[in-house]
């Protein structure tokens, strides 16, 4: 049995990994599907590309450009969501002067889908912010932070269900914890809630009272947690949960060269992905679903 | 499809990989994830038209744009990032914040610094070598952070000092001079004169970090506290408004054994 189990996962990895088609194997029929989420993180009010003679990023960058990028991808594959895993907020003078607006007002344009918190977006406060995210016609997602009577009290969703070709995909957020990160006066009577604790809440919620194929976490608690020891970050969340998919994540301005592979609290697969920030890189991650009919092939292969 | 990609590098391997564990579903669904692919993808391309968003962007550029009018020139591309424990931006920084302030704080309170601490994460961007523009120091600096300095006690100092040790990055500090081992710190030398630890100090540093963010604890709390009324921006800009050309490097104010 463990000697079947290990083959048939050889011919699994081995047919998917060079790409034959599903429908190649065995008799039944699998209709395919793919959902492509595109995704950017700490942004940083970075609108304008890198000048042409920049030390670092030469003409990198830059709304226009991930625009056109945005709508290449989804001429491919309609079947797109856009999502930001924060800090859209503050770095360049459109911030200190606007405030969020033309950040949120092109991102909008470029059909982003969600956004979660990350701590810059409170550097005004709350109530600024509350003003700013109006601009916003994509929902920002967050479960840990409790917001109650704040002014960001029913602006922020736990999570978002978004359907696409038959899928269901539900995106929660993650925020990190301000507590030394913003100045108190900025993030008064927002409460951090364990990020852990939450995500098994959310994703109950996501996976077995509205039976999501895909599970998202837009986190904002950043990559790792460099030399503090036990602080929360990403890896640490992907260690400690079960049935996230996919953990988007930002803060840590992490260039990741390609997503990881890591395993969850019961041995399951997820994957992490971060792309640095200023709007400099754009992640591309492409779910394959199979669906109905041939569910003992399946099986035969997992089991 | 390939052909508009043109203008882009698609950087990085593909990545694949099969979900073999996840295709237990729920009754009423017969979605499974079969495989997950993943790539980072390069956002290049100043050639880009975009009609629509740049009609967005017009009105609030154009209220902005004279902060890009050239305010002073810097002869070598600076950052926080060229050196271990000090850095050449870190370093302009520092030494700018401290030699400005000191007049504000001397003519207010007939006092001098005695050395400067900010954060290392407080510098969000480069320097390049040219003209500097109010953009850049937007850019480097964009927090509406003000001067404040603090009275502490030697132990707090140490602490201060610990921290660095620890922490083992290039925060922005000017009028001390440090080097680290390990275990023991050594040679702590505060303007010209050795450090003694029953001795008060006067910090300065910005209003975020004397309320003991980013780590800083030793901040919290101190024997006095005085603000400036200055914006840290403010000062970078006024200072290298006042210069023609803006030297930087890196040096040995806190050097690791």
């Amino acid at each position: 049995m463990k000697r079947r189990h290990f083959i048939n996962k050889i011919i699994g990895s081995t047919i998917f990994g060079l790409g034959f088609p599903l429908q190649n194997f065995g008799n039944e029929i699998l209709k395919n599907k793919k959902i492509t989420i595109l995704h950017t993180n700490d942004v940083h009010s970075h609108i304008d590309p890198f000048p042409k003679d920049d030390s670092f990023n030469p003409s990198r960058g830059g709304i226009i450009a991930r625009a056109k990028l945005i709508n290449d991808i989804k001429k491919d594959n309609p079947f797109t969501l856009i999502l930001d895993a924060g800090d859209i907020f503050q770095g360049t003078p459109y911030f200190n002067f606007f405030k969020g607006e033309i950040e949120l007002k092109l991102m909008n344009e470029l059909g982003y889908n969600a956004a979660t918190l990350g701590n810059h977006e409170f550097d005004n406060g709350v109530k600024q912010l509350a003003k700013s995210m109006e601009f916003a016609n994509f929902p920002f997602l967050n479960s840990n932070y409790d917001l109650k009577n704040t002014p960001l009290e029913n602006k922020v969703e736990n999570f978002k269900i978004f359907e696409l070709n038959d899928v269901k995909i539900g995106i929660f957020g993650i925020g990190v914890e301000l507590n030394g990160l913003v100045d108190k006066k900025l993030y008064h009577g927002v409460k951090y809630l364990d990020p852990i604790e939450i995500s098994f809440e959310m994703t109950r919620q996501l996976k077995n009272d509205e039976n999501c194929d895909i599970i998202i976490c837009l986190s904002h608690l950043g990559y790792d947690t460099g030399y503090m020891e036990g602080k929360m970050c990403d890896l640490n969340l992907a260690k400690k949960t079960k049935d996230i998919d996919l953990i988007i994540g930002g803060h840590s301005h992490t260039f990741m060269e390609q997503p990881l592979i890591t395993e969850n609290l019961i041995g399951k697969k997820v994957m992490i992905n971060q792309v640095g920030c200023f709007g400099l890189n754009m992640g591309k991650i492409d779910f394959y679903l199979s669906s109905n009919s041939n569910y003992n092939f399946s099986k035969n292969l997992n089991v | 499809m390939k052909t508009s990609f043109n203008t882009f590098f698609i950087s990085h391997v593909l990545l694949i990989f099969t979900f073999t564990s996840l295709l237990i579903s729920c009754e009423n669904n017969n979605n499974h994830i079969e495989k997950i692919e993943g790539k980072n993808l390069n956002i290049k391309g100043v050639d880009n038209k975009n009609d629509k968003l740049n009609e967005i962007i017009k009105p609030y550029r154009e209220k902005i744009q004279y902060l890009q009018d050239t305010i002073g020139y810097c002869n070598l591309t600076l950052t926080k990032k060229d050196g271990k424990l000090n850095s050449s931006l870190g370093n302009l920084i520092a030494d700018i914040m401290i030699y400005e302030s000191n007049k504000v704080f001397k003519e207010k309170y007939f006092k001098d610094i005695d050395f400067c601490l900010l954060n290392f994460g407080g510098i969000r961007s480069n320097l390049n070598q040219g003209p500097i523009t109010k953009n850049n120091l937007f850019s480097i600096m964009p927090f509406e952070n003000k001067a404040v300095v603090a009275k502490i006690n030697g132990n707090k100092v140490l602490e201060l000092i610990n921290f660095l040790n620890q922490e083992n990055i290039a925060h922005p500090v000017s009028g001390i001079k440090l080097k680290l081992d390990k275990n023991k710190i050594d040679n702590v030398l505060i303007g010209e004169k050795k450090f003694n630890s029953k001795n008060n100090y006067y910090v300065l540093t910005s209003d975020f970090l004397i309320e003991g963010n980013d780590n800083m604890f030793f901040f919290k709390n101190p024997i006095q506290k005085f603000d400036l009324e200055i914006g840290i921006r403010e000062i970078l800009i006024d200072y290298i408004s006042k210069k023609d050309t803006i030297v930087s490097g890196i040096d040995d104010r806190i050097v690791r054994f």
